[in-house]
């Protein structure tokens, strides 16, 4: 079985981060702080793609983790002490034997926009985003942007951005269930799941590229290279450097539909080259980020 | 005969005995110890909770004044195993209890800590012999504990394992080894006092395990005498001094290099060296235990002549003198650490089960750029591997220098494209290769390292890493590396290559560029193959995509990976001062379960290198760790080898470096387990 290390650091964006700092074994003894039932899913396009894992613990720990490591970066390393996985902590679900509660970063956003129409005008404007401060500084940016139809002015058009925000800025611990019964035979695994546990769900840093809007107004063309490191520039903030290969491809420059930054790349990485052969873009340790044509020969053992 | 019989649960202050009579103690039935049994996860250990933990059945009988005394027995056991159950979920429960067992003709006894009491059996209070008598028969428990049985009182940290001497007048039996961050054969070859006064020399003290720094003849030493420290192949870059007998004096010492041209180059404390653990030049000497002395080597260190001498020295002068009492006196012999590994016999890993081990890394406290800046005593990665084949000498090395010098003989260095090895004072063993892509800035091969018929013992998974450093500044990325492994011939088939990765320091720093796993030989093998006795080729290809810079390479670390391999990681807790970096006076423990799961850092009141006396366990962390929590095959002799990084300046900035001067002191504990019986071990 796995016998290698999770390890959570604090969100590497975030300028105020949870600073929950651990690295979990597989546990030896039950009730004892550990990991139990590590899964990994790996892409070729994206690279890292999910993990899930059980943590046990004291009540009081988990507690402490469900709500201090939401946003972390977790990295597992193998019993060679090899890189295998990383991503961003995505989800807690706490079960306590009595009842369960998630807390999750599906629904933050703390960077919110609206396209509306003023009232008799003819020309849709998108508002100046709002933003909290503190949910930035904690998880980094993640953009929304809201239709909001014909509204009388800005002021009005300010004001469900608002309540979208104040609703959406801060991840909030939910109940799941009432009661647990508890996992169906079979399912149960030894020493976790007959105690309190927290069942943690981590995506791969390839989502953060869909945590932000990209636009550009001019029109013209560029290569797919040349666009991909653009957009890369401009709204990948969790991307510390990339590896580009050349793809001469034409791609348009314009792009004013509100469209996340991730789904332009993948995208043009979809369009391959100008011989049909497929492309490539995934992560690697370190949030790099590389473009190649797939099954390149860089990979051997 | 002996009679060592033991069977009790305890936690250390309250006891209660399984073979005893007595106000708390109880007696074992006729059959009341049935056979425990193993399942395959006991054997196998592959599977964490089943395979360790097992349940132990007890028949137990006792008899009492009266019942309410027979309450009070019963009561003694119950808080025990309750307390047990507290120890794994109550977090301010922090004292186990345990099982301790031993037979009759055993020589020690064995421990296991109790997890819980999963059933328990009381007679009625009617029944015949406890009501008339108070004798309770068939009293009941299945106690859940942890498998194996150790060797060590749980709770408590062992003795430190006694190394195998590794360095050259090194101490024979060291309880702590000095790492340094790569391997050579520099040794100090020379150690003379000198009188001022006098206008003499003492003798070489260099294989002297008890002299008297600063003395000649008996003299009572004065301002301007000296000691040195010599060595005619490469400058001495890690100097440990063990004191035996502290002086008493009061005076102002400077240190200083020779310069090649018979004058002197003077160090500044922080900047060019530091001494671990003294915070004064003064306490080398005025304190017992050992002192490391750690230089930052410059290009500009020579050789001069000293007492008819042509060597790299170091001089350590009295260049003050306020007063003098009594001479220190060493207790052994000064020595270099020039090994980036520590040796444990395979007579200090005890058991018949994997053993948990823990490593104590004491760290350097060096103040070189100040409290805020990130140096070479302040360590922030530190990777480690364990192997236990093929480590007789000319067998597998896991450092190989770059320069072509102080390898094994079976290896020879050779330079592709644009790239020569040449000394270069600074670098393991005075030599590195240099490249300067001056006619072809393709990816090629730079430096070829051929093992002859070295595939043999260089066997298994490895992390392979390059030491390379840039010449002139330039941008990260300007560079990438990528190895080429080949049985045979580089040129040859079978052969793989590695990603290629960039390098992305700006200047002046090596860095340590990992290009992953490998495997020697790609496919899987076995015992029964035909021993491929053929080279073994590692060639290290590198490219330049812009700017104008050379790469200067120290060598390649094989790292192997596939017995154990862990890292102590910074977790970057403070990125101003860089508290939770290995350095200033803490202890890092990178425990497999001696003591705890997991890595912790201390902060040492007393001296870190020895650090048993005046713990501050009040400031402790749990530090990041990669890899498998460290666990070791009992009876082989095993290598524990180290690579240390640091950042630059800034916290958390940039690529770590891999730099000569990084220094750790380790330790090793463990916990020896027992399928069943522990014997005489």
């Amino acid at each position: 079985m796995f016998k290698g290390t999770i390890t959570l650091s604090p969100n590497p964006v975030a300028t105020n981060p949870h600073t929950f700092i651990y690295s979990f074994s597989p546990i030896f003894v039950p009730g004892r702080i550990g990991y139990r039932a590590l899964q990994m899913e790996d892409r070729a396009d994206g690279g890292s793609f999910r993990a899930r894992f059980y943590i046990t613990g004291g009540k009081n720990f988990l507690r402490y983790m469900m709500h201090n490591s939401l946003g972390s970066l977790v990295t597992i390393t193998d019993e060679g002490n090899q890189w295998v996985w990383e991503g961003l902590l995505w989800e807690n679900e706490l079960n306590t034997g009595v009842a369960s509660y998630r807390i999750t970063l599906q629904e933050l956003y703390n960077n919110v926009k609206i396209r509306y129409r003023i009232t008799g005008a003819g020309v849709p404007t998108i508002s100046t985003p709002l933003t909290d401060a503190e949910s930035i500084a904690k998880y980094g940016v993640r953009e929304y942007v809201m239709t909001g139809g014909e509204l009388e002015s800005a002021i009005v058009a300010d004001q469900p951005v608002q309540q979208f925000l104040n609703m959406h800025k801060t991840p909030k611990a939910a109940p799941v269930e009432i009661g647990s019964k508890g996992l169906p035979l079979g399912m149960a695994i030894l020493g976790v799941t007959d105690r309190p546990h927290l069942a943690v769900t981590c995506r791969g840093i390839a989502e953060t590229l869909d945590w932000e809007i990209y636009e550009n107004a001019g029109a013209g063309t560029a290569t797919a290279s040349l666009q991909i490191q653009t957009v890369l520039t401009a709204k990948a903030q969790f991307v510390t450097g990339y590896t580009l290969g050349a793809n001469n491809t034409q791609v348009s420059t314009q792009y004013e539909t509100d469209r996340r930054a991730g789904g332009i790349i993948r995208d043009i990485i979809r369009l391959g080259d100008d011989r049909a052969q497929r492309w490539v873009g995934y992560f690697i340790q370190g949030q790099h980020f590389i473009y190649e044509q797939a099954a390149a020969s860089r990979i051997a053992i | 005969m002996a009679d060592n019989r033991v069977l009790e649960i305890t936690n250390g202050t309250s006891t209660v005995k399984f073979n005893a009579v007595g106000a708390d103690h109880w007696l074992l039935e006729q059959g009341g110890y049935p056979a425990v049994r193993y399942g395959e996860a006991h054997i196998t250990g592959n599977d964490p909770i089943s395979g360790h933990t097992i349940f132990q059945a007890f028949r137990l009988a006792s008899e009492s004044a009266d019942m309410d005394t027979m309450r009070a027995k019963v009561d003694t056991l119950i808080s025990l195993l309750r307390q047990a159950v507290h120890y794994k979920e109550k977090p301010w429960e922090g004292t186990p209890v345990w099982i301790k067992s031993q037979g009759r003709t055993e020589t020690n006894p064995r421990y296991a800590i109790v997890h819980r009491a999963v059933e328990a059996e009381f007679p009625s209070e009617f029944h015949k012999p406890l009501d008339l008598i108070h004798w309770a028969t068939n009293v009941g428990i299945v106690i859940e504990r942890e498998h194996p049985w150790s060797g060590n009182i749980p709770n408590v940290l062992p003795s430190s394992l006694v190394l195998t001497q590794t360095q050259p007048n090194g101490p024979a039996t060291p309880t702590i080894h000095q790492v340094a961050n790569y391997r050579d054969d520099t040794e100090l070859t020379h150690i003379f006092n000198w009188d001022q006064d006098a206008a003499a020399f003492s003798g070489n003290l260099v294989n002297d395990a008890n002299f008297k720094p600063f003395v000649v003849a008996g003299s009572t030493p004065a301002l301007f005498d000296y000691i040195v420290f010599g060595s005619t192949d490469n400058p001495p870059r890690v100097i440990t001094i063990p004191i035996g007998t502290a002086g008493v004096f009061d005076v102002g010492l400077d240190l200083s290099i020779s310069d090649g041209a018979a004058g002197w180059i003077a160090l500044t404390r922080g900047t060019d060296y530091w001494a671990v653990p003294n915070t004064t030049e003064n306490s080398i000497f005025t304190s017992t235990g050992e002192t490391v002395l750690v230089i930052v080597v410059p290009a500009t260190w020579g050789k001069d002549a000293i007492n008819a001498v042509n060597a790299y020295w170091l001089q350590i002068q009295i260049g003050a003198w306020t007063s003098w009492t009594t001479d220190a006196e060493t207790n052994a012999k000064c020595y270099l650490a020039n090994k980036n590994y520590i040796d444990i016999p395979s007579t200090q890993l005890l058991g018949d089960q994997p053993l948990p081990m823990l490593f104590r890394c004491f760290s350097d406290n060096g103040t070189e750029g100040g409290a805020s800046a990130a140096n070479a005593s302040t360590l922030s990665k530190v990777l480690f591997g364990a192997r236990s084949r093929n480590i007789a000498a000319d067998q597998f090395e896991c450092f190989l220098n770059a320069g072509n010098v102080d390898n094994p003989a079976a290896w020879a260095v050779t330079y592709g494209d644009d790239t020569t090895g040449a000394a270069l004072v600074p670098w393991p063993g005075g030599s590195a290769a240099t490249c300067t892509f001056a006619t072809n800035t393709n990816m090629v091969k730079r430096v070829i390292y051929t093992g002859t018929a070295m595939v043999q013992y260089n066997r298994g998974r490895f992390e392979l890493l390059v030491g390379v450093r840039r010449t002139t500044a330039g941008d990260p990325g300007d560079h990438n590396l990528q190895a080429r492994i080949g049985v045979g011939s580089g040129d040859d088939d079978p052969h793989f290559e590695t990603v290629s990765q960039p390098v992305n320091m700006d200047q002046a720093n090596v860095e340590i560029v990992s290009l992953g796993e490998i495997t020697v030989p790609a496919a899987d093998w076995l015992d029964a193959d035909p021993t491929p006795v053929t080279n073994l080729v590692i060639e290290i290809l590198a490219d330049r995509q812009a700017g104008a810079s050379s790469l200067r390479f120290s060598g390649i670390w094989l790292l192997p990976i596939d017995e154990w391999a862990g890292s102590l990681e910074d977790p970057l807790a403070d990125l101003d001062y860089g508290a939770s970096a290995m350095a200033a006076r803490n202890t890092t423990d990178f425990d497999g379960g001696v003591l705890h799961r997991g890595a912790r850092q201390y902060y040492s009141l007393g001296n870190p290198l020895t650090g048993l006396a005046g713990w501050d366990r009040s400031i402790v962390h749990r530090y990041n760790h990669g890899g498998e929590l460290p666990l070791l095959e009992p009876g082989k002799t095993t290598r524990i080898y180290l690579v240390m990084m640091s950042y630059k300046t800034d916290w958390g900035v940039g690529s770590l470096l891999g730099r000569f001067e990084s220094h750790l002191g380790l330790s090793a504990y463990s916990k020896p387990g027992y399928m069943w019986l522990r014997g005489a071990d």
